[in-house]
Parts: structure tokens; C-alpha cells; sequence
């Protein structure tokens, strides 16, 4: 099978994940008894007002029919109305999504190499010094809580030395292309927006990356001592070969599948928002948002967070079904 | 003696685990000449594996070699610095392996594991990436012609397969293809047919036979099925538990064996004229290599021992010219 076929049918598969993922999030935020005509009016608005409302919105007919209403919305772009925001979702994911997929992206950009190599370190020298030291840094990083590593960098880094910023992305680019301050800032050639961008994103995505690269640590580890006790890593050195091929080349090309599910699943994850961190940072994100809107009852903002996730997460599975069979020629697309 | 490619003198190599030192190859003596097959048989456990890595400098922790001297065409293999065991690995001395399923990296095609080889000790570029697109070309017809030399099907679609597109007898095909690229003096082959089906092994081991006479390459055969020995080796050592309690030419091993242990290895070997209740089995487990018995290692499962055996480690003496035994019954006082 080609590999565009393969994408394309993948791509179609997403429609019954979509019915799926609506009709589930639509029903639940229509059957918990809350009035949200009252809320996103406001406690003191006029009765009228709140009618006003319920019949703009289709409150008022019945669900099945409300949920059409949803879903012809959404294929024609627009995704409701956040209420919260007082400015339609679409607008609101337009700008809050970029912000979650730039810290997201440097997350990973420090836990998937640093995972990866000390995940090989500790393998090789399995038992030894640099081991113990790797597996304490990955186990402090599954068990300490998020938020109190966060407020552990602000209080060094930004309170005691005064290095780094402690909330906020930093200065907008004078142009936007991307919504990405700092492809943003780089493409419009404004290097005065891209110091203080990048300044402003290093401790969020150190304490963002840190559980995820405990993680790929840990499972690198454990592939990589799997995979070297298998018989090619014999016949590898067999050969003659340095150890740095024997491992680079022929034991962690293996490794990294398991790897590769790890990694890509967090940044999936990690892309629906960090409450914490985006919180503890003030950080402009999904998170944040998707908090708000629950909060607030903003149930056309938390549909479309919601769908949003499905879609990056059946994406993300696609990307790494992709890179798998790229990793290891037994798996055939599609098969 | 100039016919020497190999002498192995006295080698121990224990694996230091949590349970106690594992003395899994303890003082084996014994050499491989140019050209021939020798071959190591013995029961599970024995030693076998430990003594051929031992030899090809592959043995991982826990273990150690922590005695004797590997003499390769003169020099000591044991004192050698890493860097030099690893020109003389996969160049001088090869290795394949028992399971030709696993013994292949599966993320890369055959052609791709044997250039990779060809680079390594003839270029000296050991990642392939950085090699000129010439020297691939040049590399890669090379490895062809071994394909078609170890009769491979079809060698030039076959170089780029990856291994789990072919079958158990071609990948270990592949596997002799590659070991022999780069004409080493040795090839060790542990257990290269165990895992493969009756005309599968005879096919391969027609293969080892052939090289041997085409490139005049040494073999070291392990195995521990004795039909196999009988077939290809020109001389066969046996080991029990860790040591080498025979060494003689393959037919005077069947005609004439001597120790207690070859002797109950022969009898226990079916023949066509018995009947399968009369297959008889040498008593007793094989010992732990923990806390070996003292002594002879054999002498719980002898029907011939002394008491000397108990006590004393037999030698390995020549009782005949070319025909090695360790043990009591052989050799007279001089040697107790
Ligand atoms: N890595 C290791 N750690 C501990 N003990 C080991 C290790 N490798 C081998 N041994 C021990 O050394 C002894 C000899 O093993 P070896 O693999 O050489 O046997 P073998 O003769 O090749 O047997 P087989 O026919 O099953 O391959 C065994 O008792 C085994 O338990
Ligand atoms: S030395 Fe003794 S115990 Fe060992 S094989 Fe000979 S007779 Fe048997
Ligand atoms: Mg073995």
C-alpha cells in the first residue's frame, strides 16, 4: 500500500471517531441540570434576555436536534460560541492552541533526545554510577508533583537569581504567521520579540518535559537491556564493530519503537494543555482555557477542546503508525 | 608446529553471579589447525558457548577469563588491548550462531549487514552512512558473489531482503555469507543447525564442508549432536562440565573412546539394530558448576572410578599420538 493511501484511509477512519467523540461530549454536557442560557447571560440579566438566548442557541429543542445544529457547525467552521470569552471557540482555540503547541514542542524537544540518550547511558552502564544517577533523575521525575517542581524553578530562577521570566509567552512578533512567538519572531526578523520569547519559555517547558522525560528514560532503558541481550547485538559485535555503532545503530534503532509509542502518545497529551504548568506560568494555553470553560459551564468551549484532542490524538497515532514501519520493516502499513 | 591456528591453553572463564562463581569452562586445553574441522561436543551446559566466546573476546559480565592464554597464529588473544581484539573480530575470526531467526539485525536488509562488515575491515569505515557511494557499489558486489557462493537463490534480489523475508536455512546462509566475507582464518559455528530442520542442516553443514575447501578456512564446530560430528569434523574434543575430558580424530572417537564419558556418550547413541528400550543413558545429572564434585567432575556418574578420582583432577595426557584423555584409567602413576 502506498503511504498516501494508507494516510488517506486513516484520515477517513477519524469520521466515526468524530461522531463518536461529539455524541459523547455532547450528551454529557447536556445532561448534567445546569441552565447555561442563565449562566452565560449572567445571574442579574433579565429574564428576557436569558430567553433570548436559550432560543439562539437551540436550548430549547430537543437534543438530537441541538446536536445536528452541533455538528453542521462544526463542519462549516464555526464551533459555537464561548461564552466565557464572549468571542466564537474557533477564535479562542485559534489563539490559545498555538501557545500549548509551542511550549508542547519544546517539551519534547527536551525530553525525547535527553530521554533517549540517558535512557542508553543507563542501559549500557547498567548498574553502575551513571545508571543510579539516571534512574533517580527518571523516578523523582514520575513521583514529584508537577506544580512543585514548577514553583521550584521560579523560586530559584526567577525570584533568588532574577534569570528567567515567571509567566506569560513574552512580547508578541511583529507579524504573525504561525501563532508560534518564536517561529513567528524569527520569520518577521524581530529579534528583540525572540530573546524575550525564548527567555519566557524555558522554565514552563523544563517542568512541562520533565514527567514525559522521565518516562522515555525509563522505557529506553528497558528496551535498550532488552534488545542488547538479543543475538544480532552478538553478531553485531561479532563483527568487530565499535560499541558505539553496536549501539547506536544496531541496538537502539530497535529500542526506539517502544520509544516511539511512549513519546508520541505524551505529546498528544501534553498538547490538550497542562492545566498545571500553563496555570503555575500563566501560561496563555488549552489548559487554561479548557479549565475556564469547565468552570464557567462554557459547554460549546469544552466541545471544542474536546474535539480538538480527539482529532490530535488520532493524528498523533497515525504519525507514529508511520514512523514505526519507517523504524522496523517487519510492520507493512496497513496490514 | 607451524599447522597451528589456534591453541587454547588452559583457559577458565567463571561468570561471577549472585548465586556464587560459576566455573563454566575450567582449564580447557586444545588446538585447531589450518584448514580443518574441529569439533567441541558435550551435553547442555557444558561449556561449550562460554569457550567460543571466550575465544572471539566476547564474554559480557558477570564473566570473566580469569586464566590461561587464546594463542591466534602466534600471539596471545588475553593480552591484547580491545582495540586490536576488535580489528581481529569479524575479520581473523568470525562467528554464527544457533538461532539464524535472531542472529540477523531485522531492521536491515542482508546487503546492508554484510557491506557493513566489508567497510568496517577493508576501509575502515565502521558507519556505513559515511561510506562513498562507489565503495557501496563495489562492496555490495562482493557480497553478491559471497551469496552465490554459499548457494544463496537468487543472490541478486536476496541481498536486499531484510531477514524475516527469508527462510531459516537462507538467513543462515546469509549469516555463513557474511562471516566469510572478509576471508577470516577462523569460523566458529555454534549449534549452526540445531534450530534447522533435517535437509535444511545437511544443506548448511554441505556448505561449512565446502568453504572449508574453497577458502581453506578453519572451522570450530559445536554441537552437541554427534551425528553431526560424525558427518563434517575432522577432529572432535569432548567436554564434560566445564572441562575437555577427550580429544582425538572423528573416527577414532567412534571406533576407539576411551573416556567413561565419550564411552557412555557412544552407547547412548540409537542404532538401527536395537530396540528404543534398550537405548541406554548415562546415569546421574550433569553437576553443578557452582560447587563442582571434586576431583574428576565425572566420578558421581562413573561406573569406573576410584578413589583417587574423588580427589584429584585427572590431566589431559596422549595416550596415543593425536589422542587426548583426562582420566585415572589412562596414564599410569606418573601422572596421579
Ligand atoms: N552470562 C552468564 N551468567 C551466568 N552463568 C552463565 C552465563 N553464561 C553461561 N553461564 C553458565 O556457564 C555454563 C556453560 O554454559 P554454555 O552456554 O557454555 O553451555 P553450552 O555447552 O553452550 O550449552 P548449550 O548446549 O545449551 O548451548 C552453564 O552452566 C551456564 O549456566
Ligand atoms: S577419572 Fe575416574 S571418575 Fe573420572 S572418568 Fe576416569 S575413572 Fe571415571
Ligand atoms: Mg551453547
Amino acid at each position: 500500500m502506498k503511504l498516501w493511501q494508507y494516510v488517506v484511509r486513516r484520515l477517513i477512519m477519524l469520521i466515526p471517531v468524530v461522531i463518536g467523540v461529539t455524541l459523547i461530549t455532547f450528551t454529557i454536557s447536556h445532561v448534567i441540570p445546569a441552565n447555561p442560557a442563565r449562566a452565560w447571560a449572567g445571574q442579574k440579566a433579565p429574564e428576557e434576555v436569558v430567553k433570548r438566548i436559550a432560543e439562539k442557541y437551540h436550548l430549547n429543542d430537543p437534543l438530537y436536534v441541538q446536536y445536528y445544529y452541533y455538528l453542521a457547525g462544526l463542519v462549516k467552521g464555526d464551533w459555537g460560541y464561548s461564552h466565557s470569552e464572549h468571542r466564537p471557540v474557533i477564535a479562542c482555540l485559534a489563539d490559545y492552541f498555538p501557545a500549548t503547541f509551542e511550549l508542547t514542542l519544546w517539551a519534547m524537544m527536551i525530553a525525547i533526545p535527553l530521554g533517549i540518550y540517558l535512557g542508553v547511558v543507563s542501559a549500557v552502564k547498567r548498574n553502575k554510577v551513571p545508571d543510579h544517577l539516571s534512574r533517580v533523575f527518571a523516578l523523582s521525575g514520575v513521583s514529584m508533583p508537577i506544580f512543585w517542581l514548577g514553583l521550584l524553578l521560579i523560586l530559584v530562577f526567577y525570584t533568588y537569581l532574577g534569570i528567567f521570566p515567571a509567566s506569560g509567552r513574552g512580547i508578541a512578533p511583529s507579524h504573525t504567521y504561525t501563532g508560534l512567538y518564536i517561529l513567528d519572531s524569527i520569520l518577521s526578523l524581530d529579534f528583540h520579540a525572540l530573546v524575550d520569547d525564548v527567555w519566557h519559555i524555558i522554565l514552563p517547558s523544563i517542568t512541562l518535559s520533565y514527567a514525559t522525560l522521565a518516562v522515555i528514560t525509563r522505557m529506553t532503558r528497558s528496551s535498550m537491556l532488552e534488545v542488547l541481550r538479543l543475538d544480532y547485538i552478538k553478531t553485531a559485535k561479532a563483527k568487530g564493530l565499535p560499541d558505539r555503532v553496536v549501539i547506536y545503530r544496531h541496538a537502539l534503532r530497535n529500542a526506539m519503537i517502544p520509544t516511539l509509542t511512549v513519546s508520541g502518545l505524551a505529546f498528544a497529551g501534553l498538547l490538550g494543555g497542562a492545566v498545571l504548568t500553563e496555570t503555575i506560568f500563566s501560561w496563555p494555553g488549552m489548559g487554561r482555557y479548557a479549565y475556564h470553560a469547565i468552570s464557567t459551564l462554557d459547554f460549546p468551549a469544552i466541545m471544542g477542546v474536546t474535539f480538538l484532542m480527539a482529532v490530535i490524538f488520532v493524528i498523533a497515532n497515525l504519525i507514529v503508525d508511520i514512523l514505526y514501519a519507517y523504524l522496523d520493516p517487519r510492520i507493512k502499513l496497513g496490514e | 608446529m607451524n599447522d597451528i591456528l589456534l591453541k587454547v591453553e588452559d583457559l577458565h572463564t567463571y561468570f561471577y553471579t549472585y548465586e556464587g562463581v560459576v566455573k563454566a569452562v575450567d582449564g580447557v586445553s586444545f588446538d585447531i589447525k589450518k584448514g580443518e574441522i574441529f569439533g567441541l561436543v558435550g551435553e547442555t551446559g557444558c561449556g561449550k558457548s562460554v569457550t567460543a566466546l571466550s575465544i572471539i573476546g566476547l564474554i559480557d559480565e558477570p564473566g570473566k577469563i580469569v586464566g590461561g592464554k587464546i594463542i591466534f597464529k602466534g600471539k596471545n588473544l588475553l593480552e591484547m588491548s580491545e582495540e586490536e581484539k576488535r580489528k581481529i573480530r569479524g575479520k581473523e575470526i568470525s562467528m554464527i550462531f544457533q538461532e539464524p531467526m535472531t542472529a540477523l539485525n531485522p531492521v536491515y536488509t542482508i546487503g546492508d549487514q554484510i557491506i557493513e562488515l566489508l567497510l568496517l575491515h577493508e576501509e575502515g569505515i565502521a558507519n556505513i552512512k559515511k561510506a562513498p557511494k562507489e565503495l557501496k557499489k563495489e562492496k555490495r558486489k562482493k557480497a553478491i558473489e559471497m551469496l552465490r557462493l554459499v548457494r544463496m537463490p537468487d543472490p541478486e534480489r536476496t541481498i536486499d531482503s531484510y531477514p524475516h523475508e527469508l527462510s531459516g536455512g537462507m538467513r543462515q546462509r546469509a549469516m555463513i555469507a557474511m562471516m566469510l566475507a572478509t576471508n577470516p582464518s577462523l569460523l566458529i559455528a555454534d549449534e549452526p543447525t540445531t534450530a534447522l530442520d533435517v535437509t535444511v542442516q545437511a544443506q548448511i553443514l554441505k556448505i561449512l564442508t565446502d568453504m572449508r575447501d574453497k577458502l581453506g578456512v578453519s572451522i570450530l564446530l559445536i554441537t552437541h549432536d554427534l551425528s553431526v560430528i560424525a558427518e563434517v569434523t575432522d577432529r572432535v574434543g569432548v567436554m564434560y562440565a566445564g572441562n575437555i575430558v577427550e580429544i582425538a580424530d572423528t573416527f577414532t572417537i567412534f571406533q576407539n573412546p576411551k573416556h567413561p564419558y565419550t564411552v557412555g556418550l557412544m552407547e547412548a547413541i540409537p542404532k538401527i539394530t536395537e530396540k528404543k528400550e534398550e537405548l541406554r543413558q548415562i546415569r546421574g545429572s550433569v553437576p553443578n558448576l557452582i560447587y563442582p564434585p571434586p576431583g574428576c567432575r565425572f566420578h558421581p556418574r562413573c561406573d569406573y572410578a576410584k578413589p583417587i578420582c574423588k580427589k584429584e583432577k585427572p590431566k589431559l595426557i596422549e595416550i596415543e599420538p593425536g589422542h587426548f584423555v583426562a582420566c585415572h584409567l589412562y596414564g599410569g602413576e606418573a601422572n596421579e
